[in-house]
């Protein structure tokens, strides 16, 4: 049984194929078109998880779209009538659009499922329609290693839901409570990112990563967390909350905060995207996190009271939080988490194909190992050495076929020696982060090197994290808790061993000096608060990786490296051989490892380019 | 693509002509038929001619349609969303207290889905 699986319209559209149960095929939109986050239909995607299993639509039992237009029409059009009159403009401008994007949807699916290259949509071809929450449910549980499962799914919002809280159970899915629209910790979070500067869906990691420079003993935090907790929300114990709508024109404005009352509140203007980060900035964005991270535990304690299970499944864009989540994890409510490589809205569409496999067409689950479940995540277009090859004969590139194990030396010793390394294997990721196959990786232990990378290779701001990719038997020794955590999904701390020293006055130095101070063994990765975004790697789901970062640490002792996605700024990851060449040209990258081809910078014809960006 | 442009083109000539048709029989002014017919046989016989004047009407009634639907909005949104807009939040304030009481803000769903879930757009 063949179904595809449809996210598009919001943003982070993509495509997924499911095969009998299993999802053998998905991929972003994004990544075809090189549109960051692009929102519209993903007809690249979807071709691609066609031709990948070789069908045509005529192949498909059903096509499956991620979540119910209509009624998000419903809710958009109430959310206008609760506002009236103040809600004319938007009513006018706005109306128009959704009119065409979700009241006549069937017909817009249609037409663009036709207009793809594989063939006419046979009339037949039942279109369904998931719950936008039921398919980030169904993305996170069904794929999980758990029989029973509660399940959290939290978003900016969907047709009413921002917040559900379900069970699974065996090939089952139960609702059980719902918090809606307007009140969503989404866009709350989005609000603050919009505030300091950030983009609304995107910017949001910056806000999370700004966050581990705020000072929680500053009586600024406290100000401004008294002042999110007291005035813009209402939160009760369960976690359920009710935002203070007078600082959010949602209803009426395509502005999602009132800036004046906003920059009353918090004593500071608005910062615009190209202002230095400042202080006030990092402790707001601190007391946002902490109330975020409130919302969760609090939330999470309800979920475990309602359904008496001990594992969870947690999907959703806010699931992309991995700060958050290491707090859940820490706070131990639940014995074993389950977070996808994609919980945003990506991620809706293998949801939605799994959802409609388990649940409309009734098929029995098939429970995956752990070990299985680990790798569902290289989903995308995966290119031979022959795809390589054509790339050095195009630009007369000077490449050194190796075999596997020279292939895997040569690259540790260029690691050791401080190269920055361009590693491009098999197929690509499903979802926002890099987690093995299209990376760039450093010598974690180099103090230099997050600077570096973002400064000369990604073109970005010098405070943003570079994670951690650690063999998954070591993990346990070097962060406070040892659990697999294969898509990078959780925070976890440094041990102290590892740790040194801080200046007396560490809480009172600015953000560039906190970065610049020396506070671990592996600088490179770990945050000013201690903290790591942790991937682990096992030998059964990424052998080539695995035996890399073993050949690193047979040669310096160091069980990991610093890792972070191979693309450049405000572009997505890099798709063909050939993007991955260029960016390794345009960029400050020293060697490139391509399939079994491996590039070093030095040995490569002139280029006659203009850097990409000069942050210096 | 090509086809489609020239049809569409051709389709706007035709509301040309007939525009000109009908204005002739609602003035009794035989030369404006006789213009229109002109019009839509040149267009027919040209596609140069078809282009050159299809897009300004195009042009025309995207403006026209542009300004009479935000018209057609604006009437609907002053006689009938702002009443009910009334009555919904009044009886949406009314949900509110009802919460404020019980203290949690969750909605009670308590659904388990099956398969007519999926065969609904809303």
């Amino acid at each position: 049984m063949n179904i595809l699986g449809i996210s598009a319209y919001n943003y982070d559209a993509s495509a997924a194929l499911v095969v009998d149960g299993n999802v053998v095929a998905a991929a972003q939109e994004e990544r075809f078109g090189r549109d960051r986050l692009y929102a519209g239909f993903p007809s690249r995607a979807a071709k691609f998880c066609l031709d990948h299993a070789g069908l045509k639509s005529a192949d498909l039992q059903a096509v499956v779209f991620y979540d119910k237009p209509r009624r998000r029409f419903d809710r958009l059009l109430k959310t206008q009538l609760a506002a009236a009159p103040a809600s004319f403009v938007r009513f006018v401008t706005a109306t128009p659009g959704w009119m065409r994007e979700r009241y006549f949807f069937r017909l817009r699916l249609r037409t663009q499922l036709a207009a793809l290259d594989c063939g006419d949509v046979p009339g037949a071809l039942p279109l369904l329609f998931s719950e936008h929450h039921i398919s980030h449910a169904a993305s996170v549980f069904y794929p999980s290693p758990f029989e029973e499962s509660a399940i959290l799914t939290m978003d900016g919002a969907g047709e009413w839901p921002c917040i559900s809280l379900c069970k699974g159970s065996g090939k089952s899915l139960q609702i059980l409570q719902e918090q809606h629209y307007p009140h969503s910790l989404g866009l709350l979070y989005s609000a603050f990112s919009r505030f300091l500067g950030f983009a609304v869906n995107g910017g949001e990691y910056k806000l999370m990563a700004l966050s581990a420079y705020g000072d929680d003993a500053s009586p600024f935090y406290k100000k401004y967390r008294e002042a999110i907790q007291a005035d813009m929300m209402t939160i009760r114990d369960d976690g359920s909350f009710a935002l203070n709508l007078s600082y959010f024109p949602l209803r009426f404005d395509t502005a999602i905060f009132s800036d004046a009352r906003w920059e009353r509140e918090f004593g500071m203007k608005r910062r615009r995207p190209d202002e230095p980060l400042m202080r006030r900035h990092a402790n707001l964005a601190l007391a946002v996190q902490r109330v975020l991270e409130s919302v969760v535990v609090r939330t999470a304690r309800h979920l475990k009271r309602l359904t008496g299970l001990s594992n969870l499944c947690f999907a959703g864009g806010v699931a992309m939080n991995s700060m958050a989540n290491g707090r859940l994890e820490r706070e131990g409510i639940f014995d074993q988490i389950w977070v996808p490589p994609a919980p945003g809205d990506a991620g809706g569409a293998p949801g939605a194909a799994l959802a409609a496999y388990h649940l409309y067409f009734g098929r029995e689950r098939l429970l995956h190992e752990p070990a299985r479940a680990k790798q569902d995540v290289w989903l995308g277009p995966s290119y031979s050495d022959d795809d390589v090859r054509e790339v050095l004969d195009l630009h007369g590139a000077v490449g050194e076929f190796l075999e596997q194990d020279a292939l895997v030396a040569r690259t540790a010793e260029a690691l050791d020696r401080g190269e920055m390394v361009g590693w491009y294997q098999g197929g690509m990721e499903f979802g926002p982060r890099a987690l093995g196959n299209r990376n760039i990786f450093a010598d974690p232990r180099n103090p230099a090197l997050q600077r570096k990378i973002n400064l000369q290779v990604k073109f970005r701001e010098s405070f943003r994290p570079l994670s951690p990719i650690v063999l998954e038997e070591e993990a346990a020794s070097l962060f406070d808790n040892g659990a697999p955590s294969p898509y990078m999904s959780f925070s976890r701390k440094l041990r102290d061993r590892y740790r040194k020293p801080l200046p007396w006055n560490y809480a009172t130095l600015t953000i560039k000096e906190k970065l610049h101070t020396d506070r671990s063994d592996f600088p490179a990765i770990t945050l000013v608060d201690m903290s790591a975004r942790v991937q682990t790697i096992s030998a059964s789901c990424n052998p080539l990786l695995h035996q890399l970062i073993s050949a690193f640490r047979a040669r310096t002792g160091c069980p990991m490296l610093a890792s972070t996605s191979f693309n450049i700024r405000e572009k997505p990851l890099v798709n063909t051989p050939e993007e991955a060449y260029r960016t390794f040209m345009q960029s400050g990258l020293d060697v490139l490892v391509m399939g079994s081809y491996y590039f070093v910078k030095s040995q490569q014809p002139i280029w006659d380019l203009v850097p990409l960006y000069n942050l210096e | 693509m090509r086809k489609r442009k020239r049809f569409i083109n051709l389709m706007a000539v035709s509301l040309l002509s007939i525009g000109l048709s009908l204005l002739g029989l609602l003035f009794m002014q035989r030369k404006f038929f006789y213009v229109g017919l002109g019009v839509m046989l040149l267009a027919l016989l040209s596609p140069w001619f078809g282009r050159k004047l299809g897009r300004p009407v195009i042009s025309f009634l995207d403006g026209l349609f542009f300004v009479l639907l935000r018209l057609l909005l604006s009437i609907f949104y002053a006689l009938v969303m702002v009443p009910w807009g009334l009555v919904y939040r009044l009886r949406s304030a009314a949900k509110d207290r009802q919460h404020r009481k019980n203290a949690s803000l969750f909605h009670n769903r308590n659904h388990t889905c099956v398969p007519g879930d999926f065969e609904r757009n809303w």
